[in-house]
């Protein structure tokens, strides 16, 4: 293009926008441009001419139904959440510019840093990405992660211990969504934890009843875990049910039943023991001052006898010189079960003795309205109560 | 603070069908109808396509919604930019059938152009949209932005990708091979 024609397309522009913003006529732009008359005076009338078209307007038949057959249209249309955007040349340059950044800050460094970098950001995102599912509830994006994790968890857990361990854990987990559900006041979203949580009772349950790979001891520490944690969850249960409306409350009563039957059944397996290679402690003096709750017996059957080991002070070493008992996993000690919330001092290695044992079918068959299954739900189980029959009377 | 105003109702439309209210896409349709229209009606040349295009146009942005992101861009620059591509794609298969240069213009007495029909019985508008329709895609769209639809160099430039000086430079092109195609068609 010529010195001239650039000239004139300067000319050309600065005469339109006269017109169009400037409120000036084509002869005043014209008489400005002399030189450029000729060419100028036929684009300028064109332009006028082109202007003109401005007001036309769509058909009034189209116009007066475009609104509502787009409507149908967009109904037999749904958006497609992959389809490619027609339009999104801003997006595209973002994208684009973004690329460029990206290029600009990588070049020179070696390509094994840039695969570094990138395992590196995909591990994070990943490992944020399973953190924040943790948090997540039914109904909740994340939620399908967060039980997908789980299901490979279990899947890993080769060993029975373990998985009835995590199997406890996950029944927990369903526990503590169902009370955020219930803070959110979602219990439309209820169904599906506390559909898992039974299962998971009932799964664990079964690996302690049936499991070959675990050993008698494994069963009862296990047993015994489970039973706090059951004590624990009819708590919660029962709570849960005076903060839903009755349409709920019928899962809910499932849901206790179903503790109830798990725990007749962990204490059957707590209270079946097999003589421990490890020599149990005989006591012979009353349990100190604080030391009220062992395991997941309530107090009250923990009754201190003449026949048990006497303990030398506070720090509780048996006469005796015999060996420690085995440490119980410390989750034993944490939580009472529900209504026996005493507080516990000392967390003592004890554990009944065979001949301190109560009778299964006595444990489950209390002579009162305690902590039994028969108890009706949300009714906290009574403190005192007296010790199982064959069990030394209760010391002063 | 009229603008303002109606630049932040459109806003709110757009959120709107963002999250799936067709009404609300609706009221934006009726609001760009016309100029699409007419963009579209000067590229193709003919009424009933026009309306099949304009509606395919909004039909193409209804499902592209999700993607738009302002970034200072209007609204109408994206929605240019699909009515573009629509008629690209219109032309695209048209190609065998009908040569450009046969693309038929409005007719003054074509069944669906209703008030449309009061404006181009004028000899002039017909010419124009018949000349229009013949020139090249990159000048077509310079003249109806610039001329039929009143748009600045900046926001010519944003919808066709190109520089602002690149489209005064195709402006002056479009305008010149417009004129000849006029004073061969009147001659």
């Amino acid at each position: 293009m010529t010195e001239k024609q650039l000239r004139f397309v300067d000319i050309l522009d600065d005469c339109l926008d006269a017109t169009r913003h400037r409120g000036a006529s084509p002869e005043e732009c014209l008489a400005l441009y002399p030189g450029y008359r000729d060419e100028l005076q036929p684009l300028l009338s064109l332009a006028t001419r082109l202007e003109s078209a401005a007001g036309l307007q769509a058909p009034e038949g189209f116009r007066r139904i475009a609104s509502a057959r787009m409507i149908n249209l967009i109904a037999a249309h749904p958006r497609q959440p992959s389809q490619a955007c027609p339009g999104s040349s801003w997006i595209q340059q973002q994208a684009g510019g973004w690329r460029s950044v990206w290029r600009h800050a990588i070049r020179g460094l070696p390509s094994w840093l840039i695969a570094g970098l990138l395992v590196v950001v995909a591990l994070a995102s990943a490992a944020g990405l399973v953190s924040a599912s943790g948090h997540s509830l039914p109904g909740d994006a994340l939620y399908l992660l967060k039980t997908a994790i789980e299901q490979l968890q279990l899947f890993a857990s080769t060993l029975g211990a373990a998985e009835a361990d995590l199997r406890l854990d996950l029944a927990n987990r369903r526990m503590d969504e169902l009370s955020a559900l219930i803070g959110q006041n979602r219990p439309g979203d209820m169904q599906q934890p506390l559909l898992e949580y039974q299962t998971q009772l009932e799964a664990g349950l079964a690996l302690l009843e049936q499991d070959g790979r675990l050993s008698q001891r494994q069963r009862v520490e296990l047993a015994n875990a489970m039973l706090n944690e059951l004590a624990l969850h009819e708590t919660l249960l029962n709570r849960f049910m005076s903060q839903v409306t009755a349409q709920y409350q019928l899962a809910m009563q499932e849901t206790l039943a179903a503790v109830h039957r798990t725990r007749l059944r962990a204490l059957r397996i707590a209270r079946s023991r097999t003589p421990s290679p490890v020599v149990t402690p005989q006591f012979t003096t009353a349990i100190p001052a604080g030391n009220t709750t062992v395991g997941p017996y309530p107090s009250q059957f923990i009754t201190p006898g003449p026949e048990r080991t006497p303990f030398e002070g506070p720090d509780r070493t048996p006469h005796t010189g015999q060996p420690d008992p085995p440490q119980m996993p410390t989750h034993w000690y944490g939580e009472s079960p529900s209504g026996w919330h005493t507080p516990q001092t000392t967390p003592g290695p004890y554990r009944p003795s065979e001949t301190q044992s109560a009778p299964v079918d006595r444990w489950l068959s209390p002579p009162g309205p305690v902590d039994s299954p028969e108890s009706p739900p949300g009714e906290p189980p009574v403190r005192e109560r007296p010790g199982p029959p064959g069990w030394p009377p209760r010391g002063p | 603070m009229l603008q303002d105003r109606t630049i932040h109702r459109e806003y709110q439309l757009i959120e709107q069908a963002l999250s799936g209210n067709a009404q609300a896409f609706a009221d934006l349709y009726l609001r760009y109808l016309d100029p699409i229209y007419r963009y579209i009606f000067f590229r193709v040349g003919e009424a009933s396509d026009a309306e099949d295009l304009t509606e395919q146009t909004f039909l193409k942005a209804w499902e592209a919604l999700p993607g738009y992101r302002n970034y200072g861009n209007p609204f109408s620059s994206w929605l240019y930019r699909i009515a573009h591509n629509t008629v690209v794609d219109y032309h695209r298969r048209r190609k065998a059938a009908v040569p450009m240069s046969e693309v038929r213009p409005p007719e003054a007495n074509d069944q669906a152009v209703g008030l449309l029909k009061q404006v181009i019985e004028s000899e002039e508008v017909a010419a124009l949209a018949e000349a229009v329709a013949k020139l090249p895609p990159d000048q077509q769209q310079v003249i109806i932005l610039r001329f039929i639809e009143g748009l600045e160099h900046a926001e010519v430039a944003r919808i066709l990708e190109k520089s602002v000086g690149a489209c005064r430079m195709l402006q002056y092109r479009a305008l010149t091979t417009l004129y000849q195609l006029m004073i061969s068609t009147q001659g």
